[in-house]
């Protein structure tokens, strides 16, 4: 407990100071405002460039259309900018060996692992919320057709969130066992790259960690068995990533 | 107390501890030297637990360190190159160890000033430590190593890379520790440093032990058989000769008023040079046998 304790002091302030905190945060606000905007000044642009076409026929300019554009970035882009930010989340620790004082006195593997997982874990599902909620307040302004229920924007943060969650154990895990960034971070946004793909392809798809998206934007507040399913492979994988990496942790020679 | 019996590590291939004895006895500092490369740093590595071994068994504190966690084995240490946090100050970083070590607020504040006085860095508390010089992390890395009061400390060349007076402020550390009553096993490429402070020595080649005593028995056992004696005036040649040609004398060399004289079996025909000196009947100012420094022992074996 008292690992996990001195950890949790140590990447708070490791995430205040190397700017690790500001970087994501950057990424979910400025999608969260920069949507909604985009996609009001799209028609206009077109227009611009094919004068006497009505674009706007063709396009679904709504509020609904701005929160999903945000949600498509806050997978295509915003998970990119996570995976770069904290890819030597333990590989640059092992890296630069600045392990061997806390082990030196004492601390355990266990401790660290989940110290670092709670802090960034936490910062991300806060942050999903919050962004989400801006871009919806946002939206909301901009659009004359508002009629997006409060309740599925809740219901898109806590899905994206628990996604989110489930890429920073994924971070942690390769971290524990690849010493190169650069690999690391390709392994990992090759298999959150390819979970849609897989999702559209075949059944197990549908039980792949990638569905908690499918079900974040499904228009309703029901949840079926299959989504409660998913949702329990996603908490069982985060469970088993964090594991690994402990065990891959406790074999290395700092 | 550390005592290793027979350790042995490989990194793939390459045997790097070749059944390693050591023994240091509580409140010694032992002073463990060797090339670099010899396992130095590999021997600190196993006994902190950051490293495995291959076979052997280690004890420190009397507690078998394959049974005991770190916490209970009651070590300190310093690694060749300490590092830290740099974004942190010595403040943080010292309250995040008192953290690991389960102190409470009250402990932390004390332990925070204790330390930062000891090691000399109370100024800069508030600076980042990735803007101190290489000095100023080495007494960082010491704040670190005794923190929790250890009984035995491991320092992994403590004075490198620093400058003389450095250098001293770690000596003088080191020294108040001992008064303090606590076991030091201290690598140092800086034999003068050794000879300051260490009570026994300990050579390492080959990944064992190859010689092991206390400085004094070392001098005696490498003494070089050689006399320097100074006179008032210079030696006239005839006298010179007459030394030559004494029978245990196997060189004599000149330099104005002094002479230096190599002899064979030092302890029997020590006193033989003494005796012939006085028969001659010119008198020196000072007669002294030449030591070893244990640089040059060190030099010797590691040949």
């Amino acid at each position: 407990m008292s690992t996990y304790i001195g950890f949790l002091y140590k990447e708070i302030i490791e995430g205040l100071r190397t700017k690790k905190f500001l970087i994501i945060s950057v990424g979910f606000i400025f999608f969260a405002l920069a949507d909604p905007v985009l996609l009001k000044l799209t028609p206009e642009i077109l227009k611009s460039q094919a004068k006497g076409m009505d674009f706007s026929k063709w396009i679904d300019i709504s509020q609904k259309a701005a929160i999903l554009k945000f949600t498509d970035d806050l997978y295509q882009i915003v998970s990119l900018i996570i995976v770069l930010t904290l890819v030597g989340i333990i590989s640059s620790e092992i890296k630069n060996k600045t392990f061997v004082f806390p082990f030196s006195v004492g601390s355990k593997i266990n401790g660290i692992v989940l110290s670092k997982f709670t802090v960034y874990s936490i910062f991300i599902i806060v942050l999903t919320q919050i962004s989400i909620y801006i871009n919806f307040v946002y939206s909301k302004l901009i659009f004359e057709d508002s009629n997006f229920y409060f309740l599925h924007v809740v219901r898109i943060g806590i899905f994206y969130g628990v996604f989110f969650v489930f890429l920073v154990s994924l971070i942690i895990l390769f971290s524990s066992f690849l010493k190169n960034s650069i690999v690391s971070a390709l392994c990992v946004l090759g298999i959150v790259y390819i979970m849609p793909i897989l999702n559209n392809f075949s059944d197990i798809g549908k039980y792949l960690p990638g569905n908690v998206l499918s079900i974040a934007k499904k228009y309703n507040n029901s949840i079926s068995k299959t989504d409660i399913i998913s949702l329990t492979i996603i908490f069982v994988l985060i469970i088993i990533f964090n594991y690994v990496a402990y065990r891959n942790l406790s074999d290395v020679e700092l | 107390m550390i005592k290793i019996n027979n350790l042995t590590k490989y990194y793939k291939k390459t045997k790097v501890l070749d059944g390693l004895n050591l023994e240091i006895n509580d409140g010694e500092i032992y002073g463990f030297i060797g090339q670099n490369g010899v396992g130095k740093s590999t021997t600190m590595n196993i006994l902190t637990k950051i490293i495995k071994f291959n076979s052997g068994s280690c004890f420190v504190n009397h507690m078998d360190i394959l049974k005991e966690n770190i916490k209970k084995l009651n070590l300190g240490y310093l690694p060749e190159e300490p590092r830290f946090y740099n974004y942190m100050t010595p403040k943080e970083y010292l309250y995040f160890i008192g953290k690991i070590c389960n102190k409470n607020k009250i402990d932390l504040n004390l332990k925070l000033n204790e330390l930062l006085k000891l090691v000399k860095l109370e100024k800069f508390k508030n600076k980042p430590i990735g803007t101190f010089s290489r000095g100023m992390k080495q007494r960082m890395g010491i704040a670190v190593a005794i923190y929790n009061d250890p009984k035995t400390i491991i320092l992994d060349e403590p004075s490198s890379a620093l400058d003389p007076e450095g250098r001293k402020d770690v000596i003088d550390i080191i020294k108040e520790l001992k008064e303090k009553g606590k076991t030091i096993l201290v690598s140092t490429h800086i034999l003068n440093d050794i000879e300051k402070i260490c009570d026994k020595i300990g050579i390492l080649k080959g990944g064992k032990i190859v010689i092991e005593d206390n400085l004094n028995n070392l001098m005696k056992k490498y003494i070089q058989p050689i006399y320097d004696i100074e006179f008032e005036y210079s030696i006239k040649s005839h006298y010179i000769k007459q030394i030559e040609d004494l029978d245990f004398v196997e060189m004599v060399r000149e330099n104005n008023n002094k002479l230096s004289i190599k002899i064979n079996n030092i302890e029997k025909n020590g006193f033989n040079l003494y005796k012939k000196i006085i028969d001659l009947e010119i008198l020196p100012l000072s007669i002294i046998q030449r030591k070893n420094s244990l640089e040059e022992i060190f030099i010797e074996v590691a040949k």
